[in-house]
């Protein structure tokens, strides 16, 4: 056996990953997979056909019984496949018989029910094993990296009714209502010919779109256990070195077994007669129900049935909804206690909201409540502070005096912190952030409201004007106007030295 | 013989530092049982949600409105903020990412979760597992669409600890790839039996003589990782 005519990358993978490698063998092995399953499940789907509507379910059950058989030639294919041997679909008909015989009657009893049937399937088809032996070696294959096979048998089973149901409801979708099939009532689908075939052909295409998954996941995830095991990658590897250094090649590989152990050909002198067999069994399968049209419309009208179905929902569904709404009285408690605590959450959100941003509020007094406009007082204007307590008790003096000593920025700073400490106390609701324009067009606009001399705002105005030449032009006034503005303060302002 | 491309699941890519990158698409069966944990934690917070809050109007409301999030934004917001993974596939190891191996992005996990909608018809999602068996990464049309892939987040089992056995060097010749499988013989040797290893090691006995062949690839193996404290050892054995 040649290496490089492997087909699958080897190399020890997780355990779903494994699994994963057979959904790529049975992409790459699909129709003749799909083919093989097709040809020998057909005699059921026929003997499905012609059987009396009564009795059709009983073929279902034995073809849906019959699985692991329909499973061996498939996974013929594959493990040849994987050796770069494409075997004939006649080449596998061929052996089928022999494949369907080998246990049998264990396979379709007690181990009809296995959960990892997809993954012990090649431990008695290619390895020939059975009794003990085949019980220790599957011990062995189970003890790690075996957790997906029982899990493609769940997700298979799930997966194969719901291909099914998605089969109904496609033709629930593609079909007019005003065909007037009913294709939603019992009547259809549970007593009429027409849905019964149908359903069997659903369950037919389910089955033959899982199968191949089913085996080929199956059988990835046995290989995938033995090239760990074994150490496949690690053969091929060495053998690998051995070529490349002209070393004798050993002739005992654990792969070689594994195709030496498939079952061997039969001489294809049959060919013949096999193709007449295959022939006669593709012509029954056209004359099945999935080559014609089905035009039979029957439509089973049971009224009474219908009112009763009806009456039977209605009842259910109330119940369920009295049930969830809580008509009883814990429930009304529970719903009463959750409404409560509902309110609450939004209560403290809004709490939390007003927390949060509540500093936010304060730099726009206009959106407060009139009272608290008036009492709100910011401790700092344009960085400076405007508290009583911080300004001297003779700002007229104290600025004088830092005139005269040449320090003209802090007495007019002086100055002007403290006429805006007195525009606070008087009541003009000046706000962290204006500019001095605004605090002197607000001083001005509640002039008369708050009845502060006319002169006291021209003042401000003139000290508006010095301060801003000054603390952002640098243009200092004139010493007269500078001495003035000092000396005049008191005058005009004379609240807040009064205290 | 090699007219067919071999069978695997990986991908590789080559990153910009010229370095390979490999990526590991993951098929229906894992994806399906993700999917299920998922929707089963979806059905209990909607189910809880609507026991707690169904009584009163803003209840049903709000039971609603978890309702939409939850079957529209569970994943976008699983797979965009936590690294790919909803809590389904994370507990499964599996993530998406974008189809060249970088992070998902916002754009791409919307489309490929609004794309649900048909992946699941006619029901079941049987039209997204039929798509995703019609191609190598196993995406379902809503990975077509939004140039994702679903892989596996987690690297094979770490392999045991060598066995101290000595160490010796490795004769020349032997090429990176080639020391990585004699490293792989030993760290795997636990795992597979004796007669087993002798075969294997049988194969290559000429090119590591003298001496028992599975031992010598083990001291090879030890003399790889750098062991070599117990040369002396090994040369007396």
């Amino acid at each position: 056996m040649n290496l490089e005519q492997l087909r699958i990358a080897i190399r020890p993978r997780r355990d779903w990953e494994a699994v994963d490698l057979g959904l790529r063998m049975a992409q790459q092995w699909w129709w003749p997979m799909l083919r093989v399953w097709l040809i020998i499940t057909s005699p059921w789907l026929v003997a499905a056909c012609v059987m009396p509507p009564e009795h059709q379910w009983l073929v279902s059950l034995c073809l849906w019984w019959c699985k692991p058989l329909f499973e061996r030639p498939l996974l013929m294919i594959l493990s040849q496949g994987v050796f770069g041997v494409e075997l004939t679909t006649r080449e596998v008909l061929r052996a089928t018989p022999r494949l369907f015989l080998n246990q049998v009657f264990l396979s379709l009893t007690w181990r009809r029910f296995s959960f990892t049937r997809s993954m012990d399937l090649p431990v008695i088809q290619l390895e020939g094993l059975h009794g003990a032996e085949r019980r220790d070696r599957l011990n062995v294959l189970h003890r790690i990296d075996s957790g997906p096979a029982s899990w493609l048998t769940i997700i298979g089973v799930h997966v194969e009714s719901f291909l099914m149901l998605a089969c109904v409801a496609l033709l629930g979708i593609l079909i007019p209502e005003e065909v007037g099939a009913e294709l939603w009532t019992w009547g259809f689908w549970g007593e009429s010919r027409t849905g019964g075939a149908l359903l069997i052909l659903f369950a037919y295409i389910a089955m033959a779109v899982v199968g191949p998954l089913f085996v080929a996941c199956g059988f990835s995830l046995y290989l995938n256990r033995r090239v760990k095991l074994e150490g496949w990658d690690i053969e091929i590897a060495f053998k690998r070195m051995a070529q490349k250094r002209g070393l004798p090649t050993v002739a005992i590989l654990a792969i070689a077994a594994l195709l030496q152990l498939t079952p061997p050909m039969l001489p294809s002198a049959q060919a013949q007669s096999e193709r007449e067999a295959v022939k006669e069994e593709i012509l029954a399968i056209k004359k099945g129900p999935d080559f014609h049209r089905m035009e039979t419309q029957r439509v089973i009208k049971s009224t009474e049935k219908k009112e009763e179905e009806i009456d039977f929902d209605k009842g259910f569904w109330r119940a369920l909804i009295e049930f969830l709404t809580g008509a009883g009285s814990l429930a009304a408690a529970v719903a009463g206690i959750a409404e409560l605590l509902l309110w609450a959450l939004v209560l403290l959100g809004i709490v939390l909201l007003i927390l949060k941003y509540g500093s936010w509020l304060e730099r726009f007094p206009q959106l407060l409540p009139h009272r608290r406009r008036r009492e709100y007082r910011p401790q700092t204007l344009f960085g400076m502070e405007v508290t009583k307590e911080s300004l001297p008790d003779d700002v007229s003096s104290a600025a004088l005096a830092l005139w005269q000593k040449g320090e003209q920025r802090p007495a007019l700073a002086l100055l002007y912190r403290a006429s805006l400490t007195s525009l606070l106390t008087v009541g003009v609701a000046l706000r962290e952030g204006s500019t001095e324009l605004e605090c002197l067009r607000l001083a001005e606009r509640l002039q008369q409201e708050l009845g502060i001399p006319q002169t006291s705002i021209r003042y401000f105005s003139d000290l508006t004007r010095a301060w801003r030449r000054l603390a952002y032009g640098h243009q200092a006034p004139s010493d007269a106007e500078g001495t003035a503005l000092c000396r005049d303060w008191a005058q005009y302002w004379p609240e807040v030295t009064r205290g | 013989m090699d007219q067919h491309p071999t069978i695997d699941t990986r991908q590789t890519l080559e990153t910009p530092e010229g370095t390979d990158l490999s990526l590991y698409p993951a098929g229906f069966w894992i994806r399906s049982l993700a999917y299920t944990l998922d929707w089963l934690l979806r059905i209990a917070v909607v189910v809880v949600a609507g026991i707690v809050l169904g009584a009163s109007g803003m209840g049903q409301g709000l039971t609603l409105v978890i309702y939409f999030l939850m079957e529209w934004f569970y994943p976008v917001i699983f797979e965009v903020w936590r690294g790919g993974q909803t809590i389904g596939k994370k507990s499964l190891h599996i993530k998406v990412i974008n189809d060249d191996g970088t992070p998902v992005t916002f754009a791409g996990s919307l489309i490929r979760n609004l794309l649900r909608v048909v992946d699941f018809l006619p029901g079941f999602y049987v039209t997204g597992i039929i798509a995703s068996l019609c191609n190598r990464h196993f995406k379902r049309l809503g990975d077509l669409a939004a140039g994702t892939v679903v892989v596996y987040a987690n690297s094979v089992a770490a392999s045991p600890v060598l066995e101290s056995v000595g160490s010796r060097p490795v004769p020349d010749g032997f090429n990176t790839d080639e020391q990585r499988f004699l490293l792989a013989f030993a760290q795997r040797s636990s795992t597979m039996s004796p007669a087993r290893q002798a075969e294997l090691a049988q194969v290559l006995a000429p090119a590591v003589a003298p001496g028992d062949p599975v031992l010598a690839i083990k001291q090879m193996a030890n003399h790889i990782v750098g062991d070599r404290t117990q040369s002396a050892k090994g040369h007396l054995l």
